[in-house]
Order: structure tokens, then C-alpha cells, then sequence
């Protein structure tokens, strides 16, 4: 019995880390479809991480540990979310070990050795980075479980196989506006936590603008694969949370593509069709967010618990 | 929001799958310089007249040969050989895909044998150019 | 013209003159006292709103003993009550013994002046004594003390040994102030400058550009080469501007030579100047959402960009409009189908251009991006000499196009956009109304392209003859000076193109902006680096 959630919960994660590089890869086609070019092939992202594996790595000689352990860190913290969180079925192998919370420190802990790596080489672009990173976090960070615990009051639960199983039992009747408010203040989030426009651009080259891009840009060879595929990992995830609490109909692996497909278009939209925000109106952003979670959260209790 | 992405869709796709499709370039283009070696005579006004040094010669007085020599990689497509050559022998032609691992695919040449001074016996100019400008067939040696 | 100012001026500092002629036209030379000479330039700039728009050092030993300095003053700045299309350039020359290698530096008065002295410091090694930031510019601290290349003594194959010394960067110390260099080597494709940020948290408190890592002795080359050839390289200046470069080169050598060039030349040139301007712009509108993130912008400004460029090499063969133009008038005709080439292309280009202009610039977060970042003061402005689209945002109503026609502008009806606020917004709407008025300008002259030759065949130039050749590239005014040598050579080649004097602008536009807007502040002046790092 154990036995079998071991390796259902395995399977779960290989899962996602399979998926994962054909998720950016479909989101970068769309975004290249929009910019009126072809594109390169939605596998593109597989090929490039067995390009980065084969490659020799050059790491500063200012590099301490820290640089050497964290693309490790991100991996197995991104991978033990990936346990933890219903993906094509409501129940969780291995539920058991964690709720919500969980989910948000781990990638806490992922992005808190991120900007300790950005910082280790000394690098003027790589200290920038992760204190904008921080910055961000400090902001995305309580939007995002403002808006989790929202849902958890509603049902009434912090286990996230709980919280789908009971949103899914309340029909349609889930649908309310504290529901919507959350949707939005969860996209929001979303978009920050995975480095997209309008908040950071993942394709640029300006090292002077970068987030996310500027605390790996010291990375090469395997480390980079790691670190990038753990961002797609993470971005995966993200998304599997937000198809999972806003759909949780259907939970099974039939509809899970098309739920992912659907997100992975809306967020290509979105980086489509906006510029991205001066660095310190991030913080309007993220409080517009943080706002929307905080409404919803009055609402659901004007309501009556 | 929505009219840039509506531009954007209207648009379609446009680039090309360019070394698969390949992309003719216009009449006018001034692509690699093509040779012809009939009207050639190895004058020499294109070396003189090449910015770029692209077109150099080199007399061997004692062989009696003259090597001339081409290289795409110095050429900078300006088109003086082709405006100079006063036998028409040098055009622009439309091909630019030149890129080469070796520099030495890039180089074109050719010898012209040389003719010798009827006064003074110095080889001074090619046999070829001489036959086509007979008036001067010495080199203004005393 | 210029008689009244001479007249003003002889009154003045008759004293300091020693001789004066005319010897093209609308350009007036005038040799003074070394010691005086601070004071007229002064005057000129003061009093009479003169702007300098170029400095030349020249090393004219073999000729008469000394070297030789020329400052080049357009007249009268905008504003006056000079009728258009008359205003002209008078330039004061003087001499600088070879003994005493100095001379009194006019920049503590006239901001503008600064770069130039100091590269004379750096190539001809005359020292300019007064000067605020006598630092090396254009030679680094890899080129030895003492080898002054753009004297006549020094041999242009001349390898000197090299030799590591330090630049001192401008340095801003305080509790939390973070110093961030970037380049020369840069991500993307772009060329090598680098840049010292000071900072506080996001905040730049200073920058310091350092360019010249690609100095080519472009004017040194120039000296060897016949004059024929010197087009070529005069071409090859910087890609975005070749057809501009190799315009006034020609257009100096003209004067020079004394010759008229047809008719039909002249417009068919403007033409060309004009496409060359058109994708200039167009590209960096589209480049400017580059630097915003808004890459569907991005990528349809580009989709522009490619079509203008296609044009051009439909028409010219080159997509940089290479290879067209030659001293005497220009290599190649437009034919018929290619005139209506261009009227059909244009149009479609003005439509979409329009439609895609809609669609980004009205984006509220693509205007806030853009609104009140990077504002260069027209007080800066004016004192840096700044030109082109920088200083048309900023309030200094200047074109060259205008106010020193040249080829067929006086042919043509068309408007200089102007506006005050002087942030990277206002530069970006410059540019989108000057692609119109552009449009406007080339559909004008192939309307009335007159018929006939294009050429006249210029088979020398006399020698110690020297004119300004001048156009408004697509980044302001581009300014040639050329001083002719016996054999039909060169014997000095001053480019001063528009990037040269607005670079020293950017680092004073950037303090008080966040770091991640540089790079679009940057992109909004979009200034070259080959065209600076001759």
C-alpha cells in the first residue's frame, strides 16, 4: 500500500518533469505566433536541456558552495512540491506530508538560495536580480497565500486535495464573486512567480532589466538545465494549481492537457499584449492583487461563513 | 489590449523557413563578383581600382607569369572592378551565400602570361592585353 | 549673409584678425590671433547664438611650419530673424606653433567643445590648457604615451608597443552606493562601450560612458587613399547612416571641385536620404517596444523595418543604400518601375505604420514606460551642442535639412517636428512624425524627378582646398570637413557624425532614473558607436 503511493507519488513527479519543457515550449510558440514568427518547434525547451547537460560548465572562481548546491536545492524543493500537489487526480499519493503552506515555503526556500546564488559570484547583475527578486517576493509572497487561504475558507480545509475535492462537490455553485476575485488575484500572482510580462521578461537580453534571468545568468552547462528546468517545474505547477482550484471538475489526466493549454494561451495573451511595468510599479501590481484576495476574503465572509 | 492582439493576427506569419525556402535576391543585388576569364586580360585596373584590396596581382619577372587573385572574404561588394573593367569581364552576380570553414574556397585565381619588352627583354604586361591594346607593346624603357 | 557678422565682428576683434576668405560659398574662414581666439568664439556663441558644430586639429607642418585648429560655427542659431535657407557657417582657424603644443581650451565656456579637445589632445597631441576633464578619450591606456597618429610624422602602418595604465572612473562613495560596470562587451548585438553606474538601491545617482573601444583610424586611412576610394570607406562609416556619410563626403568634395552635379542627381540623392532616414526610424519605434517588452510591437516595427530595407535593395542592390552614390552625382539610375516601386511601397508603409502607431503608443503601460523617463533639459541640451531627434524633443528647433539646404531640400515643402518635453516619449513622436513627413518629402520629389543625367565625371580634385560636406542623418546633423591633398588625395578627413556630440548628453539624461530604464533611455537616443569610434 505504502508502496504504491511511493511510487504513484514518483510517477507523479517524473510526470510533471517530463511535461514541463513542452509547456514553456508551447507557450513560446504561441508568444512567437504573436510576433508573427514561426517559432522554433514546441520540443525546443528538451533540446535545449540536452544541450545544456552536454555542455561544460564555467563556474567564477568567487563561487562558494552556495553557488554549487542551490541549482540542487531548486530541484528537490520544486520536485517535493510536485508530491504534494493534486495534478491528474484529486488525491494526492503522498498528501499527507504537507498542506498549502507547504507549497509557498518551498518555493520560498527555492527562491531564497536563487537569490543567495545571484549574489554569490559577485556579479553586479546577479546581486541586482535577487534584490529585485526579493522585493517581488516580499509582495507575491502573501498575495499568494492570501488568496490560498480564501479558497481554504470556503473549503474549509489547508490540504490542497481537500480544498479541490470540496470546491468540486460545491458544483456550480463554487462560482461566487470572492471565487472571481481570487482567479484574478491568483493570475496575477502567478504571472510574478514565473517571471512574465508585465512583470519581468524572460526573453530579454538587457541584463540591466533582468529578475529571474539576471540571478541564473552566472549558470551554464548542467547546473543551468537544472535551474531551468526547475523554473518550468515550478511554472508547471503553478499552473496545475490554477487549473485544479479553479476548474476542479474533471480531474483526471483526459482533461488536465486541455486545462494547461487553456493557461498556457491566456498567459501568452497576456505577454502579448502588454509592456512590461516600470520596476516600482511591480508593487501596485502585486497590491492590486493582494487587494483583490483581501476583498474576496471580506466578501466570503459577509457572506457568511 | 485586445487591437494588438487583433494586429498581431491579422498579420499572419511572416518569416520564411529561409535555408529550406530559398530567398532570391532582386536583379540589382551586388552579390559575389563572377569572372570571366574569355574577356579577361589581365590588366590589372580592377586591383587598382579595388578599395579593399581584394583583388591583388603579383608579376613573377623571372617565370614571366602574372598571378592574379580574388578573394571574397576582403571583397566589400562596391562594384568598382565591375564599373572599371574596360573589357566588361567582372560582374556583380545575385549569389551571397559565400560562408565558408576555409578561406581559401573563398580565393579565386588565375596566371596570365606575360609579355617581354621587344627594347630592354623586362616582362611588363600580359600577351592578352597587349593583342587587345596594340599601340603600346613597349613599356617606355630607354 | 555672413557679411553683417563679419562686419560685427571685424569692429569688434580687428586686432586679432589676420586674414579671411570665402573660398566655397556659404563658408566663411577666418585666420586669428591664437590669444584672441577664446574670446571671438565666445562671442559667436554668446553674442551672435552661434553653435559649434565642429572642431578640427590638423597637422599642417609640412605646409606652413605649425599645426592648425578650425572651429566651424553655424550661423546664427534658430530663432533670428534670418531668412531661411542663408544661414551659414563661419569658421575661425588658427595657429598652434609646433614648439609650444597648446592651446587655450574653449570648453569651460562652451560645453560642446569638450570631446573635441580632447581627442585633438589624444591624436595630435596639441594639449588644450584650461580644460575641465583633460582625461584620454578616444586612445585608451593601451596605446603608449606619445604616439600621436594623426600627426603627418606618423607612419599609419605603425604598430606602437602596448602599455596598461589605468583610467580613473568618475566615482560616487557614500553608505549604500552600489557600482554597477557594464560591457563593453554587451548581451545581444550591439558594440562595445561601457557603462559605470553609481547607484542607490535602483536609483542612478551617476554614469559614466566610456566608448572608443573600436577606434579604426578611419580619418588616418583616409589620408592614404585617393579620393575615389575614400568614398568606399566613407560608406562604410557606420551601417544605419552610410548613405548620409557618403553624402556629404561627396558633397564636400563637390564644393571643393567646383563642379555642379545634375539635377536629377540632387533629388534622386534627397530620395535616398530619406528612405535611409524612413527605416532608421521606423526601426526604432519598433525598437523602442524592444525596451519596453512589448514584443508584438517590437516585432511589428521590425516587420517594417524589413520591408523598407527590402525596398532599398530592390532599388539600390544594397539594403543600406551602399554603392549608389559617387563624387559627381550618383552610380546608378532609378527607373521608372523602381519610381513607382517606391510611391506603391510607401503608401503601404504609411498605412500600417499609422495602424501599428494606434495600437502601441496609446497602450497605458507602453506611455508609462515612456512618459518622463530620460529627460534631457533644453538648457543641456543646448550647451552639449546636441542634434538631431534629441535635441528636436528637447526644444531646440534645428535641421540641417532646413536651415542649410542642401541637395533638393529647397525643393520641398515639409515640416521639422518640435516638441519641449525632452523624455524618451517626445524623442519616440519626433520620430514617428518625421517618417511622415519623410514620406511626404519622397513623394513630393518623385513627383517632379526631373529627366537627364545623373553624373558628372570628376577625374581630380585640386590640392590644400577644404569645404564642409553636411547632411541631418537619420540621428541630426553630420558634419565632414575635408582638406585636400596634391594626386587627388585627402589630406585631412574630419567626420563629425550626430552620435558624436549627443553620446556626451545620455550619461547627463540617466541620473535620477531607476537602473532597468537605461536601456530604453538608451534606445531612445539610439546613437551609434562606429559612427564615434572612428
Amino acid at each position: 500500500m505504502i508502496l504504491t503511493k511511493i511510487l504513484l507519488g514518483l510517477l507523479q513527479i517524473v510526470f510533471l518533469m517530463a511535461l514541463a519543457p513542452l509547456v514553456q515550449g508551447i507557450i513560446k510558440k504561441i508568444k512567437a505566433l504573436f510576433q508573427s514568427r514561426r517559432g522554433p518547434s514546441i520540443f525546443q525547451s528538451y533540446f535545449d536541456l540536452i544541450k545544456f547537460l552536454k555542455k561544460d560548465q564555467v563556474v567564477s572562481e568567487q563561487a562558494s558552495w552556495i553557488f554549487h548546491i542551490t541549482p540542487y536545492i531548486c530541484m528537490i524543493s520544486v520536485l517535493t512540491v510536485g508530491a504534494l500537489v493534486p495534478v491528474i487526480g484529486v488525491s494526492v499519493p503522498l498528501g499527507f506530508a504537507g498542506d498549502a503552506l507547504v507549497v509557498v515555503y518551498l518555493f520560498a526556500v527555492m527562491r531564497f538560495f536563487m537569490a543567495l546564488a545571484g549574489l554569490d559570484t559577485g556579479s553586479a547583475f546577479g546581486g541586482m536580480a535577487s534584490s529585485r527578486e526579493m522585493m517581488v517576493a516580499s509582495l507575491a509572497e502573501p498575495a499568494l497565500l492570501l488568496s490560498l487561504f480564501t479558497l481554504a475558507l470556503t473549503a474549509g480545509s489547508l490540504n490542497l486535495s481537500g480544498m479541490v475535492q470540496k470546491l468540486a462537490d460545491l458544483k456550480i455553485a463554487v462560482i461566487s464573486p470572492s471565487y472571481l476575485l481570487v482567479f484574478v488575484a491568483f493570475v496575477m500572482v502567478v504571472l510574478a512567480e514565473t517571471g512574465r510580462i508585465p512583470v519581468d521578461n524572460p526573453t530579454t537580453h538587457l541584463e540591466l532589466t533582468m529578475i529571474h534571468e539576471g540571478m541564473i545568468l552566472e549558470y551554464s552547462g548542467r547546473y543551468l538545465a537544472l535551474m531551468e528546468w526547475s523554473a518550468w517545474i515550478k511554472q508547471l505547477i503553478l499552473f496545475t494549481l490554477l487549473a485544479n482550484l479553479f476548474a476542479p471538475w474533471e480531474i483526471h489526466l483526459l482533461w488536465y492537457p486541455p486545462k494547461i493549454l487553456v493557461l498556457a494561451i491566456l498567459v501568452a495573451c497576456i505577454e502579448s499584449s502588454v509592456a512590461k511595468l516600470r520596476l516600482f510599479r511591480i508593487p501596485d501590481l502585486l497590491a492590486v492583487s493582494t487587494a483583490l484576495s483581501i476583498l474576496a476574503l471580506i466578501t466570503l465572509v459577509l457572506k457568511g461563513l | 489590449m485586445f487591437r494588438i492582439l487583433k494586429k498581431s493576427l491579422s498579420t499572419g506569419i511572416v518569416t520564411s523557413r529561409y535555408p529550406k525556402e530559398p530567398d532570391q535576391a532582386p536583379e540589382e543585388f551586388r552579390g559575389r563578383p563572377e569572372v570571366d576569364f574569355e574577356k579577361c586580360t589581365g590588366c590589372k585596373v580592377c586591383s587598382e581600382v579595388c578599395p579593399s584590396r581584394a583583388i591583388t596581382y603579383e608579376d613573377d619577372l623571372k617565370q614571366g607569369i602574372r598571378n592574379w587573385q580574388l578573394s571574397y572574404a576582403n571583397c566589400i561588394f562596391c562594384g568598382a572592378c565591375e564599373e572599371q573593367c574596360p573589357y566588361g569581364a567582372i560582374t556583380l552576380s545575385r549569389f551571397y551565400e559565400m560562408a565558408s570553414r576555409n578561406k581559401d574556397d573563398l580565393l579565386v585565381t588565375a596566371k596570365f602570361q606575360l609579355s617581354s619588352c621587344p627594347r630592354c627583354g623586362q616582362y611588363f604586361e600580359t600577351i592578352r592585353e597587349i593583342r587587345r591594346t596594340p599601340k603600346e607593346v613597349s613599356h617606355g624603357c630607354r | 549673409m555672413t557679411d553683417t557678422y563679419f562686419n560685427e565682428l571685424t569692429t569688434q576683434f580687428s586686432y586679432a584678425f589676420l586674414d579671411s576668405e570665402t573660398p566655397v560659398p556659404d563658408e566663411l574662414y577666418i585666420t586669428v590671433k591664437p590669444e584672441a581666439c577664446v574670446g571671438i568664439c565666445r562671442y559667436l556663441y554668446e553674442k551672435c547664438g552661434a553653435s559649434l558644430v565642429s572642431m578640427v586639429g590638423s597637422d599642417e607642418r609640412p605646409l606652413n611650419g605649425g599645426f592648425r585648429l578650425y572651429y566651424f560655427f553655424s550661423l546664427p542659431g534658430h530663432g533670428s530673424s534670418v531668412p531661411q535657407g542663408s544661414r551659414s557657417f563661419v569658421n575661425l582657424q588658427m595657429k598652434v606653433d609646433e614648439r609650444h603644443p597648446e592651446f587655450t581650451s574653449i570648453t569651460p565656456y562652451m560645453p560642446a567643445a569638450h570631446w573635441y579637445e580632447r581627442e585633438i589632445q589624444d591624436l595630435l597631441g596639441l594639449k588644450p590648457v584650461g580644460h575641465p576633464d583633460p582625461r584620454r578619450l578616444v586612445l585608451h591606456e593601451n596605446w603608449p604615451k606619445g604616439f600621436y597618429p594623426l600627426r603627418k610624422d606618423f607612419d599609419y602602418k605603425t604598430q606602437p608597443p602596448r602599455t596598461s595604465e589605468d583610467f580613473e572612473m568618475k566615482r560616487v562613495e557614500g553608505e549604500g552606493v552600489f557600482e554597477i560596470p557594464v560591457g563593453p562587451v554587451h548581451a545581444g548585438i550591439i558594440e562595445p562601450g561601457h557603462f559605470r553606474f553609481s547607484s542607490v538601491g535602483e536609483k542612478i545617482l551617476n554614469l559614466e560612458a566610456r566608448l572608443f573601444y573600436k577606434h579604426k583610424g578611419t580619418e588616418k586611412l583616409a589620408e592614404i587613399l585617393p579620393f575615389t576610394k575614400g568614398l568606399f570607406l566613407a560608406e562604410r562609416i557606420c551601417g544605419v547612416c552610410s548613405f548620409s556619410h557618403a553624402t556629404s563626403y561627396c558633397q564636400a568634395l563637390e564644393k571643393i571641385a567646383n563642379i555642379q552635379i545634375p539635377e536629377r542627381a540632387h533629388y534622386l540623392r534627397t530620395i535616398f536620404l530619406e528612405l535611409e532616414r524612413l527605416y532608421n526610424h521606423v526601426g526604432d519605434v519598433g525598437n523602442i517596444c524592444a525596451g519596453t517588452g512589448l514584443l508584438v510591437g517590437n516585432a511589428q516595427g521590425m516587420l517594417l523595418k524589413e520591408k523598407l530595407m527590402e525596398l532599398n535593395e530592390a532599388i539600390t542592390g544594397n539594403r543600406y543604400l551602399r554603392g549608389m552614390n559617387t563624387v559627381g552625382g550618383l552610380r546608378r539610375d532609378l527607373s521608372e518601375e523602381k519610381r513607382i516601386l517606391i510611391l506603391s511601397t510607401l503608401r503601404q508603409i504609411q498605412k500600417e505604420f499609422k495602424a501599428l502607431i494606434d495600437v502601441i503608443m496609446f497602450l497605458s503601460t507602453q506611455r508609462d514606460r515612456l512618459e518622463t523617463t530620460g529627460i534631457l533639459s533644453q538648457q543641456v541640451a543646448r550647451d552639449l551642442g546636441v542634434v538631431g531627434v534629441a535635441a528636436r524633443a528637447s526644444g531646440l528647433d534645428s535641421d540641417l535639412r532646413r536651415d542649410h539646404p542642401y541637395a533638393a531640400y529647397d525643393k520641398v515643402s515639409f515640416k521639422v517636428p518640435l516638441r519641449t518635453e525632452g523624455d524618451v516619449s517626445a524623442r519616440v513622436w519626433i520620430r514617428i512624425e518625421e517618417v511622415f513627413e519623410s514620406i511626404r518629402i519622397i513623394e513630393q520629389l518623385l513627383d517632379t524627378l526631373p529627366s537627364g543625367d545623373i553624373r558628372v565625371e570628376v577625374k581630380e580634385i585640386p590640392p590644400y582646398k577644404y569645404a564642409l560636406g553636411y547632411t541631418e542623418s537619420p540621428r541630426g546633423a553630420n558634419i565632414h570637413w575635408i582638406m585636400t591633398a596634391p594626386d587627388s588625395r585627402l589630406y585631412r578627413y574630419k567626420i563629425r557624425s550626430a552620435s558624436y556630440v549627443n553620446w556626451p548628453a545620455v550619461p547627463l539624461v540617466v541620473p535620477g532614473n531607476i537602473v532597468p530604464d537605461f536601456p530604453l533611455i538608451n534606445k531612445s537616443f539610439n546613437l551609434c558607436y562606429s559612427c564615434t569610434d572612428l
